[in-house]
């Protein structure tokens, strides 16, 4: 009578969104399962059907692009989303009624959505600042959630570098379904249970990658990145633990892990958008030309409303706000980071 | 933003015996026979070898190897050797010590080398657990339900009657309604429903003793069956007590007994007694709230029940199977006879998670009879809601018994026991769906507590306090001196007023109840407060003295009372 809770499915694995990490997990899938990679753009679903290609990426043979949502999300038990943070709720709400609690749902998107304007000066309720597994929760009928994040920058895993990530949910049964679907010889699949602290440590370290390319753009060296890595990574656990999580994630792989890759890779978005404004474009600029979302200019500032309303020491958070969003000069962020009263190292528990 | 007119409270329907309502009640009585209580009493032994069977193979599953069997069965034996001397009750069986001397010496000579050890260590198990199994499972009497159907009433009113006391003929005249003073409100005519199409779980707040009594009641009076309730093995101590509530639906729950054993028992009796359709009573607080704050933790353990039992449902009758419906339910009462000692323990065990026995104080007849003669010589109100009730997983259901997801989309319930089509037993899965069920019992006691005239005025004034001595932590204004314990009158009706009128927009917005003699002016409502606030205490949360001044007798009172309107983030409105 007992049926194993190990996933074993005879349906294709949904892919919802089509940018470079969405394909960098269908081809992960595909090697495992046959793969329906949906995308909303028409012409590019014309023209994966007609090439098989994807940005100049050959598609495996296990892929099947869809445009027809509904009928994606009705042929899978178990759907990744990939999409920018900024798309759920539209996305969602299309969704909702074709999706049933049997279901899993994965996501990738190191974002947050809040259902209110932003302001320094207005209180900003945290009820309103949803991480996405709290949004599918809220949206649909999906209770089974989980994230993946960790290390992976889409291009690497195109050429197969031996990577891992970390997938998080409070269920082991979508830990295992995303094991199962996602892990092959080259790419190693952790599990957690401490899915808030997963999602945030991926969220909040872009915010340090803008830092980064900022530094990297001065053509400032190690020293100073590794200044920048080991507190941002402070100031990322601090403002994490007031919004609910755990801190042991951010010692793992989707934490410092994390903030590591994306630091030091000129191939991160967040980290192109500190670059180039160190070499003197301005932020518009940089979006207006931009292919894909940076996900940590809009997390910069939910994250620093919240570290300023709540009173959370976050000086190197607050540093890039006002470069963002105050045309604070980059140079001067630095030489006011660097006045700063002479504090503890390490004071997490402190405050 | 907010509206300008104050909504209307209404008036809540008291529940009237109408004659319709009589013949919809006398209609459920007389099928008596297709009850699953009364079947599950008539096939009580066949019943109990299932439990066994049952938990055995479930605690075989759990612990997998016959090492882990002798590991458990050694530490069963120590626990209970430890409990049968240090807390000996009265109802327990007289063969107890030689009970499990027994044991003890079955498990040391278990032959280490032959292959049959399997075999008794098994045993030993099946032995344990049918003695539990037991004690466990109740025997419910139609005779005596029916008895204590027609006799509790007329006790009830006989008592509110002779109670408050008019003259000697009054009291047999019930000139007094119950249904004056023990209202019944909520979803009374879906609840109904839904007992016909499925199986209901009544998890009710827990404050008083006299809850069970008010419960029990209240599901009578509304019209439905009987239901299997968890009772303290303590209160068995007494035999008479104890006696009528085997045969009314009781089963035992002995919560000195922590070993894996035991509580695997526990849970599949109940498991199995949901799946055979008995409606069913959890406090899924566990014990009553110390604090006076309405319950932020439930105990998961027998809550998960519900999802094993539904989806075995769904395994054995396919997809129409039956449903189990979770109906919260609120008790509201102006005060709480055993405030002081709640409130003492809560303050003595704050800080300290520890586990809470109900003192044993509740068990003889005298103490009992006492109890409801005070509460019933108060002159107070008790509001019982029946709330929204939800399936397992907090979704909303219609009349039919169907739900609906938050976003209104049909729901088919068997689809969270799903995993590549296919019904899966997961204990894991179910762990974290009873955390999100006790969420959502705990959002709906909010959203279904009825505001009291005396819980306002018991938040203001304490709040007052505490914002007016802003430097004393909790305890140092426990022990504020007398003569700062007052409140000019004027200042305190301006605050009322305040926190009103954010309840009553809270009220249009559905975030909360209040109750119909809120709807008076504030002045009034103060009065009304003051009169029923605790007023069985011997010093009050609140008086007003002669010189008008609102003044605070026993803070610590004042404290657990105020706690009731906790978790609605009040505090900024006063």
């Amino acid at each position: 009578m007992i049926s194993s809770n190990l996933f074993n499915t005879r349906k294709p694995i949904a892919v919802i969104g089509s940018g470079s990490f969405g394909t960098a997990i269908a081809q992960l899938i595909a090697e495992n399962y046959p793969v329906l990679f949906y995308t909303r753009n028409r012409e590019t679903y014309n023209n994966m059907t007609a090439t098989h290609t994807h940005n100049e990426i050959a598609l495996h043979k296990n892929i099947i692009p869809s445009y027809d949502l509904a009928d994606t999300l009705a042929r899978t038990d178990l759907l990744y989303f990939t999409i920018p943070s900024k798309s759920y709720p539209e996305l969602l709400k299309v969704a909702s009624p074709y999706l049933n609690p049997s279901q899993i749902i994965i996501h990738g998107t190191k974002g947050l959505v809040v259902n209110n304007e932003l302001s320094l000066t207005k209180k900003l309720d945290l009820m309103d600042v949803h991480t996405i597994s709290d949004l599918i929760y809220r949206e649909t009928p999906v209770l089974k959630v989980g994230c993946i994040s960790g290390p992976n920058l889409a291009h690497e895993l195109y050429e197969g570098h031996p990577a891992a990530t970390v997938v998080a949910s409070h269920f082991g049964q979508v830990i295992k379904a995303c094991q199962v679907a996602i892990k092959t010889s080259r790419f190693q699949v952790f599990g957690s249970y401490d899915i808030r602290g997963v999602e945030l440590a991926g969220v909040l370290k872009n915010v340090i990658s803008i830092a980064s390319g900022m530094v990297a753009g001065l053509g400032f060296g190690e020293n100073t990145k590794a200044l920048l890595i080991s507190r941002g990574l402070i100031e990322m656990i601090r403002i994490a633990s007031y919004l609910g999580a755990e801190t042991n994630s951010f010692f793992g792989l989707a934490g410092i892990g994390d903030l590591i890759a994306t630091c030091m890779s000129p191939y991160s978005r967040n980290y192109t958008v500190g670059y180039r404004l160190a070499k003197g474009e301005s932020l518009d600029q940089i979006l207006n030309t931009m292919n894909e979302v940076a996900e940590g200019v809009s997390t910069t500032k939910i994250a620093h409303i919240i570290a300023y309303q709540n009173k959370l020491h976050a000086p190197i958070i607050a540093a890039i706000y006002d470069v963002l969003y105050e045309s604070l000069s980059i140079q001067d962020a630095i030489s006011r980071l660097m006045a700063y009263p002479m504090t503890r190292d390490v004071d997490i528990a402190l405050d | 933003m907010s509206s300008i007119i104050t909504p209307k409270i209404e008036k809540e329907s008291k529940i009237q015996i109408t004659p319709s309502q009589e013949v919809i009640r006398d209609a459920i009585m007389s099928n008596w026979r297709d009850w699953p209580i009364v079947k599950l009493s008539q096939e009580r032994e066949e019943f109990i070898q299932l439990l066994v069977r049952n938990t055995f193979d479930k605690i075989l599953q759990k612990l997998g190897n016959n090492e882990n069997l002798h590991e458990e069965l050694k530490k069963t034996l120590y626990l209970e050797k430890i409990r049968v001397h240090q807390k000996p009750w009265r109802v327990d069986p007289k063969d107890e010590i030689s009970f499990w001397n027994e044991i003890k010496k079955d498990l040391v000579t278990v032959p280490f080398e032959e292959t049959n050890t399997a075999y008794t260590e098994e045993k030993l198990m099946v032995k344990i657990v049918t003695r539990y199994a037991h004690e466990i499972v109740g025997t419910f009497k139609i005779s005596t339900f029916q008895f204590a159907e027609r006799f509790i009433p007329f006790a009830f009113a006989t008592l509110l009657n002779a109670a408050s006391f008019t003259n000697f003929k009054a009291i047999f005249q019930h000139k007094v309604h119950i249904q004056d003073r023990v209202q019944l409100t909520g979803e009374i005519d879906k609840i109904r429903e839904l007992s016909k199409k499925g199986t209901l779980v009544l998890v009710p707040t827990h404050f008083s003793n006299l809850d069970s009594i008010m419960v029990g009641w209240a599901i009578d009076a509304i019209g439905l069956p009987p239901f299997l309730y968890g009772a303290g093995l303590n209160l068995f101590n007494n035999p008479i007590l104890g006696w009528y509530m085997n045969r009314l639906g009781a089963y035992k729950i002995d919560r000195r007994k922590k070993n894996m054993l035991y509580l695997e028992t526990l849970k599949t009796y109940s498991t199995m007694a949901l799946q055979r359709g008995c409606h069913s009573l959890f406090f899924p607080g566990g014990t009553r709230s110390r604090s006076g704050r309405i319950e932020k933790n439930l105990k998961m353990g027998l809550l998960s029940t519900v999802f094993d039992a539904q989806r075995i449902n769904y395994e054995v009758q396919g997809p129409n199977a039956n449903k189990i419906f979770i109906v919260p339910l609120t008790i509201n009462y102006h005060f709480v006879l055993e405030a002081p000692s709640l409130i003492n323990e809560y303050l003595k065990n704050a800080g300290q998670e520890k586990y809470l026995i109900d003192s044993n104080n509740f068990t003889n007849f005298w103490s009992i009879s006492k109890f409801i003669w005070k509460f019933f010589s108060t002159k107070s109100e008790v509001i019982l809601r029946f709330g929204a009730p939800m399936d397992i997983f907090g979704n909303t259901v219609n009349n039919e018994g169907i739900s609906f997801s938050k976003m209104n989309q049909e729901i088919d319930v068997s689809s969270y026991f799903k995993l590549n089509d296919k019904l899966v037993d997961d204990e894991q899965r179910d762990f974290e769906y009873t955390k999100i069920l006790s969420k959502k019992i705990i959002e709906s006691y909010l959203k279904e507590n009825v505001v009291l005239s005396s819980h306002i005025i018991a938040f203001v004034a304490f709040i007052m306090f505490k914002k007016k001595f802003k430097k004393l932590d909790l305890y140092a204004l426990f022990r504020l001196p007398r003569d700062e314990r007052g409140i000019p009158y004027l200042q305190f009706q301006e605050k009322v007023e305040t926190l009103l009128k954010h309840l009553k927009h809270m009220y249009a917005e559905k975030q909360l109840y209040l109750a119909p003699h809120l709807n008076a002016a504030p002045y009034e409502i103060i009065k009304h407060g003051l009169q029923n606030l605790g007023i069985y205490h011997e010093k009050k949360a609140l008086v007003q003295d002669t010189f008008g001044e609102i003044y605070c007798e026993d803070m610590r009172l004042l404290y657990y009372y105020h706690n009731r309107l906790e978790g609605y983030d009040l505090e900024q409105f006063i």
